[in-house]
């Protein structure tokens, strides 16, 4: 069942547009993500759901049911953003009671039980007298978040919740995000310019670029199959090289001095994709020859910067990459045309 | 009968209760979300029937019968003096200047030492208008040189109570000017403390009350403070690495000063120079009470008029004053728009004020200098408080509480009650300030939130501060007081509510301008996050900025306050027999000397406007702080 929807909409500011033609499908209780880079129009999607923007053309739609003219506090949204925004004047139990002077707390729950079962929830239970100030990074994310669930929503923004904290804590409240989200089965829409947070976290994504949806999918399916050089560029490192098809209906593109041979047919205009950990100085297909000119050692594999005729290519492998001139090859199967 | 209702009646009545509290819930969700509008409504209604009209009213007086009111004083050899004739013979000007050319003398003769020479040409009559910008800009100039040395001393010195001084800084804009006349007499009148202290000397009195000079040396009491603030604000936000660079690329001390740092002064100077020049153009309690008819400018001959009932001509004069005036605010914006924000950089060091290098010259010199401005600093700011304070219980010859006591009693047959007057002024500046308050807040949301509603706000909020208050008070009485014909009805408010509603009109811009910038300082997101989770706009202001901007909002109170206490301008025209506050009191004693004894009631009277003032000060300086002009 679509529990949200947006419809061909559209919202300009003076001449540049935020945000072009763009219709979006979430599911009850579906994690959804719209990742995009800065200026892409993600977080302006996300207010037009929640009403702080109007749409100039085009319909947001809760369960079926247009909210066009229906101001934030009327749309049942819970929402974090990235400054967190906690109230400073309040308590951490007054901010998250906050949402229970306007709407009751659900199952008939008294308001300071509510409070306790949200703060147990986000791991805070004892901290209800603290100021927002006394809390780390974390915690207070995690005060925002047990405030906007509070009055029990029906949609869950998030709101680049996470890119105020450090890589490690990230990823510890990236985990304990989407336990709360499957818990309470509550439709989530999780903007994020990070692709590998959108990748680890989301049902589905939606990959926007300068106003408009490029793909919709689950990770899986934008990792291994995108739909534009633009996604395979972004979503995860990618070597994408053009070339020409070798003859009409056949399956080899003609990339420089080498040929490939993909699994698709080839129509006119062929680019290639292959991922870094696709590439392999030992491997008997597509090769082609290039020379090593930098080895970084991540820990669990090296990456190596190559160059090929003026192409940049990138290599993960796990074994020690050679240095100076050396052959690269790849698996037809491993391949993406666009 | 409960038995029979039973279990689904009650589930009925659970769902009744419930539906009836969510109904009443809807209702007061959507009361409160009248309340913005509503009040934003409320605020423009007030300034429509209480500014709007009124001042509309007197440009339709002015321009009435083909504006004759207006050509009739343009024309005139008494409002314009030489420049009438632009007015009244256009084509008689090029004549009449190169006549006045042709009678300028050179006079060329030998002393026998050095050769002497002067300029003879005869006298050009300034006229009304030509006196008031005359005296208006020989206060400015005096204003300058009072004030910027200041600015030099707090922003290059380090000395203990230098903060304070440039918090004091503030106080002309709460110091009632009826009250700086108060001083002023009380240290130069025949008996002040100048006449005191030469007669100590043995020397002969002097009569400096009713001269040009006692009123300019007002004025830059009155303003210089201005100059001082501005100047220095802009001297702390010049970046040392600045000069730092320019030094290191070769320049002189004074070359990088000349380069580097005036450029940056300058345009505040120029800012505070156009804002004294417009406060002078339109003063009226000092000239109307140091200088009298004599020395009248066009603030205190219209007012003259309205006493008159010429009502024609003092429509005219106010028309034409408003022009010069808002002319004047927009250059001042202009160059208000070229002030630098809040400086990033480091800021220059200052040098400790009191630590004496014996061997360096130039060092000692500077400090002597500035001993000596400090001297006149003192005289020019304390001889007159300290004067007015000390004439309030009776000077030293003579220590009484009379006049303490006089303002508490009962004066039989006198038209101006002290008590009353005192009685009144806080009344009306609570009246005032609760009026004021929701307006500034309200229009403070608007501008602060930006979008549609900024530029409407921010012009609104503009219009009464280059409005003068006489100009305000004069339409209130021709429209509001005199009565207004509202369908086929002769409705006429007077005395105590037009008042406050003219001190609320004053006073609500400096809430406004206390409270805007705290407002936009709050992070949008604080607001965003109080909607998503049910909150109405006015609940999010309520109950989420409000609290985080509460010391701009007391600032802002304790100026709506103060100004109401102080304001004299429109309260003159608009008191009459009942609603006469502390400053109007205070004028009856001292310039129509008509209300009882003169110095000592109005010097006690003084001294009370004075605590306000400190007290308003001190709210303003510990909470808010943050005002610029």
């Amino acid at each position: 069942m679509t529990s949200l929807q947006l419809d061909d909409v559209t919202r300009a500011f003076g001449a540049t547009t935020a945000v072009e033609s763009v219709s979006l499908d979430v599911r009850d209780g579906e994690f959804f993500t719209l990742v995009g880079p800065s200026g892409c129009g993600k977080t302006t999607t996300l207010r037009l759901v929640a009403g702080f923007e109007q749409p100039d053309a085009g319909d947001v739609r809760f369960g079926g049911d247009s909210v066009a003219g229906v101001p934030p506090e009327d749309r049942d949204v819970g929402i974090v953003f990235q400054s967190y925004a906690l109230f400073p004047h309040m308590s951490v139990a007054e901010n998250v009671a906050y949402g229970l002077r306007f709407r009751d707390p659900p199952e008939g729950q008294s308001t300071d039980g509510r409070v306790a079962e949200l703060l147990e929830l986000v791991d805070l239970a004892g901290f209800e007298d603290r100021d927002p100030g006394e809390l780390s990074g974390g915690q207070q994310q995690r005060v925002a978040l047990a405030r906007a669930l509070a009055p029990g929503p029906d949609v869950l923004l998030l709101d680049e919740p996470m890119s105020a904290l450090d890589a490690r804590l990230r990823e510890r409240l990236r985990v304990q995000v989407k336990k709360i989200q499957s818990e309470l089965d509550i439709t989530t829409v999780y903007v994020t310019h990070d692709q590998s947070e959108a990748l680890a976290i989301s049902d589905r994504v939606a990959v926007l670029h300068a106003g408009r949806v490029e793909q919709v999918g689950t990770p899986e399916e934008v990792y291994r199959e995108p739909a534009s050089r633009f996604v395979a560029e972004f979503v995860g490192d990618n070597n994408v090289f053009d070339g020409t098809p070798v003859e009409t209906k056949g399956c080899s593109v003609r990339v420089g001095d080498a040929t490939f041979e993909v699994e698709k047919e080839v129509t006119d205009g062929a680019t290639v994709c292959v991922r870094p950990e696709s590439l392999r100085f030992d491997c008997e297909h597509n090769r082609f020859g290039v020379r090593v000119e930098s080895v970084e050692f991540l820990g669990d594999a090296y990456r190596a910067h190559c160059e090929w005729d003026g192409r940049d290519v990138l290599v993960k492998t796990r074994e020690e990459p050679p240095t100076g001139d050396a052959v690269l090859g790849f698996r037809p199967e491993n391949a993406t045309l666009l | 009968m409960d038995r029979v209702v039973g279990a689904v009646g009650r589930q009925q009545l659970t769902r009744v209760t419930d539906w009836l509290s969510r109904a009443a819930r809807r209702l007061a969700g959507r009361a409160d979300r009248l309340v913005l509008p509503v009040v934003g409504a409320a605020t423009l209604a007030v300034l429509g029937v209480v500014f709007y009209y009124p001042v509309w009213t007197v440009f339709v007086e002015a321009f009435g019968d083909a504006a004759a009111p207006i050509r009739r004083v343009l024309e005139s050899d008494f409002y314009f003096g030489a420049a009438h004739g632009l007015f009244a013979h256009p084509t008689r000007v090029p004549g009449d200047v190169l006549a006045w050319l042709a009678s300028v003398r050179v006079h060329a003769a030998w002393t026998g030492l050095a050769p002497d020479v002067w300029v003879s040409y005869p006298t050009v009559r300034k006229g009304l208008f030509g006196f008031t910008a005359w005296q208006a800009a020989l206060s400015t100039v005096a204003s300058v040189a009072l004030g910027l040395p200041g600015a030099y001393v707090l922003a290059r010195f380090e000395f203990p109570g230098r903060r304070t001084l440039k918090a004091l800084t503030i106080l002309p804009f709460v110091l009632p000017s009826i009250m700086v006349v108060a001083g002023f007499v009380a240290t130069f009148g025949s008996n002040g403390t100048l006449n005191g202290v030469l007669t100590t000397l043995g020397l002969p009195k002097v009569d400096v009350l009713y001269t040009l000079q006692v009123v300019v040396l007002a004025h830059a009491f009155y303003n210089a403070p201005l100059v001082t603030r501005m100047v220095t604000s802009a001297w702390e936000n010049v970046d040392a690495s600045a000069v730092e660079t320019a030094r290191s690329l070769g320049a002189s001390p004074l070359r990088a000063f000349r380069d580097v740092v005036a450029p940056q002064l300058l345009p505040a100077l120029a800012a505070s120079a156009v804002l004294t020049f417009v406060f002078t153009f339109m003063t009226f309690p000092i000239v109307l009470g140091l200088g009298g008819l004599q020395l009248a400018t066009v603030e205190v001959w219209l007012y003259d008029r309205v006493q008159q009932f010429d009502v024609a001509t003092a429509a005219a004069l106010a028309t034409l004053e408003t022009a010069v005036s808002l002319g004047l605010t927009y250059v001042y914006l202009r160059y208000e728009g070229r002030r630098a924000g809040g400086g990033a950089g480091k800021p220059l060091s200052r040098k400790r004020l009191f630590s004496l290098d014996a061997s360096d010259l130039r060092g000692a010199l500077v400090r002597a200098g500035i001993a000596g401005y400090a001297v006149v600093v003192a005289l020019v700011f304390l001889a007159p408080l300290a004067s007015m304070v000390l004439a309030s219980v009776g000077g030293v010859d003579d220590p009484t509480l009379r006049w303490w006591r006089f303002l508490l009693e009962k004066q039989a047959g006198s038209r101006t009650q002290p008590s009353v007057a005192v009685r009144n002024s806080l009344l009306f500046g609570v009246g005032a300030l609760a009026l004021a308050l929701p307006m500034g807040v309200v229009v403070a949301a608007f501008s602060a939130r930006g979008g549609r509603g900024r530029k409407l706000a921010d012009t609104v909020l503009m219009a009464p501060i280059a409005v003068s208050g006489i100009v305000v008070g004069f339409g209130m009485l021709q429209s509001l007081v005199f009565g207004v014909e509202v369908f086929g009805y002769r409705v006429s408010v007077v005395g105590a509510a037009v008042v406050v509603a003219a001190h609320a009109v004053a006073g609500y811009p400096f809430v406004v301008r206390n409270v805007a910038p705290m407002l936009s300082a709050v992070d949008d997101r604080l607001v965003e996050s109080a909607r998503a989770l049910g909150a109405s706009r006015a609940r999010a202001l309520w109950d989420v900025e409000l609290p985080l901007v509460w010391p701009g909002v007391l600032a802002g109170a304790a100026f709506a306050f103060a100004l109401s206490v102080g304001e004299f301008d429109a309260t003159v025209l608009l008191a009459g027999e009942r609603a006469y506050t502390m400053p109007v009191a205070l004028k009856r004693y001292l310039v129509d000397r008509a209300a009882g004894p003169s110095v000592g009631p109005a010097a006690a009277m003084g001294t009370i406007l004075l605590a306000v003032t400190a007290a308003s000060f001190v709210v303003i300086d510990r909470v808010g702080g943050r005002y610029r002009p």
